[in-house]
């Protein structure tokens, strides 16, 4: 149901491209869309981003919703992410694919059994903090397909990434007890790029 | 330029085809890495199969409590129970993560198996967090049980009340449990009844206790040793000590030992 509900999102944020919106409006649209296995957003994840530079690094943010159910966790897991994506030293394999490395760190909001933003009434105040949010840094490598006409395979990236939550980080610098290469996780994805479809196609209306 | 993105290429994909492991969905799922289950029934068989039938009522082990992430710490206190073979078994009294999360169990149990004697673990509010209580459930079975030692009975009784939904612990299930014996009683439970959690209960709990003889509670979750014998409230792993409890037939003691 809820992936559905995502696949319907998906399909809405291209339909944008289907209007003829002012420059205004054209900032407001989302310039991509992603959707990610893995990497602690649930079995998959989705939602779109926005990609600016500063000091001609490229950045991007992305808001995502994923899911994880009941059968992986013993009760249906919601979560929220804000992926903030840091890009640089691109490499070039011609005629093939364009390559990049990220830096990524999303904040991961998790809305699971016994899982809290504010404590209920029945606890001490300051008893526990928040045990909702958590912090993944990871690093990525994307992968751009090279082509000369304007495909929808042009606009299609794929992405992996490999990260570590923030309290696995906690435990492994705390105590030598804890192997780093037992707690990376690996995600993949897809990044496709709405808005360069957009300006391309309201090129052809002019 | 292109070795390098090959380079970098070739260590993502060796990452991927490491195993599935690799993927983690959530730090909230129970999808677990250790094969391990059960660990407390099959602790307790393994138990009574390394005493002998003169030692059942003659045995010495260790307590230990709130170990939290403090692994190091972990290592170290079992090194020590290692070193001394009088120690048959160790009881863990709860707290063995700090949110109740997968990997925290799984690393405690990672130094837990170094033990070479047996270990039975109670639940402990942390360990109820998050999904925590179906992982305990998972990997060391129900969070309130029983064993016999000779004439020696152990009583583990979750009494976490406030991150179990509020909810009352179950004291029909204890009386019936304290009720049905006449030798030495150990009642394992994680916190102890003067903490503020448990004040709603107080009265009903000390109802049941009260009307036991031969009844020795031992405790964790305020961090501190805490001796009002026959109540015993075992520290914190990082305190480094280990009270070493001793039976010999109705004779009950304990000695603190430091690592």
């Amino acid at each position: 149901m809820r992936l559905t509900l995502f696949l319907i999102i998906l399909f809405f944020s291209n339909m944008f491209s289907a209007f003829n919106v002012t420059a205004f409006h054209q900032k407001l649209i989302p310039d991509h869309s992603k959707v990610q296995f893995a990497g602690n957003q649930g079995f998959l994840s989705g939602g779109f981003g926005y990609s600016f530079h500063i000091l001609r690094i490229e950045r991007e943010i992305a808001i995502m919703y994923g899911y994880l159910p009941e059968e992986f966790s013993g009760s249906d897991i919601h979560i929220f992410s804000l992926k903030n994506t840091t890009l640089f030293n691109v490499y070039e394999l011609p005629k093939y694919l364009k390559l990049k490395c990220s830096l990524n760190l999303s904040i991961i909001y998790t809305l699971a059994n016994n899982t809290f933003t504010i404590l209920p009434d029945y606890y001490p105040e300051g008893y526990y903090v928040s045990n909702s949010f958590h912090f993944q840094p990871s690093i990525g490598l994307t992968a751009n397909f090279i082509s000369k006409h304007n495909t929808v395979l042009k606009n299609i990236s794929i992405y992996t990434e490999l990260g570590i939550l923030e309290q696995n980080l906690y435990h492994i610098i705390k105590t030598g007890r804890v192997n780093i290469f037992d707690r990376l996780n690996m995600s993949l994805g897809i990044r496709y790029s709405i808005k360069e479809r957009l300006s391309n196609k309201n090129l052809k209306d002019t | 330029m292109y070795d390098s993105a090959k380079r970098v290429f070739i260590f993502f994909v060796l990452f991927l085809f490491v195993g599935c492991d690799i993927f983690e969905y959530s730090p909230y799922d129970d999808d677990l890495e250790t094969n391990i289950r059960d660990s407390n029934s099959k602790n307790i068989s393994k138990i009574n199969s390394i005493l002998t039938e003169t030692e059942t009522d003659s045995f010495d082990y260790a307590l230990i409590s709130d170990t939290h992430s403090d692994y190091d710490y972990l290592h170290d206190a079992v090194k020590w129970i290692n070193r001394h073979e009088n120690i048959k078994f160790t009881l863990h009294l709860g707290d063995q993560s700090d949110s109740g999360l997968k990997f925290e169990f799984e690393n405690t149990l990672n130094e837990l198996n170094k033990l070479n004697n047996p270990f039975i673990v109670i639940i402990g509010n942390h360990d109820h967090l998050s999904q925590g209580k179906s992982i305990y459930n998972t990997i060391y079975g129900q969070t309130n049980f029983t064993f016999t030692i000779g004439s020696s009975k152990f009583i583990g009784f979750d009494n976490i009340v406030w991150e179990n939904a509020n909810n009352r612990p179950d004291f029909d299930w204890l009386q019936n449990e304290l009720n049905s014996h006449n030798g030495n009683l150990f009642l394992l439970m994680h916190i102890p009844e003067g903490c503020m959690s448990m004040e709603l209960y107080k009265e009903e709990y000390l109802s049941i206790i009260n009307q036991i003889n031969n009844l020795y509670r031992f405790h964790g979750h305020t961090h501190c040793l805490d001796d009002n014998w026959p109540k015993l409230i075992t520290c914190a792993i990082t305190e480094k000590m280990i009270p070493v409890v001793s039976v010999r037939n109705q004779n009950v003691s304990y000695k603190i030992e430091s690592f």
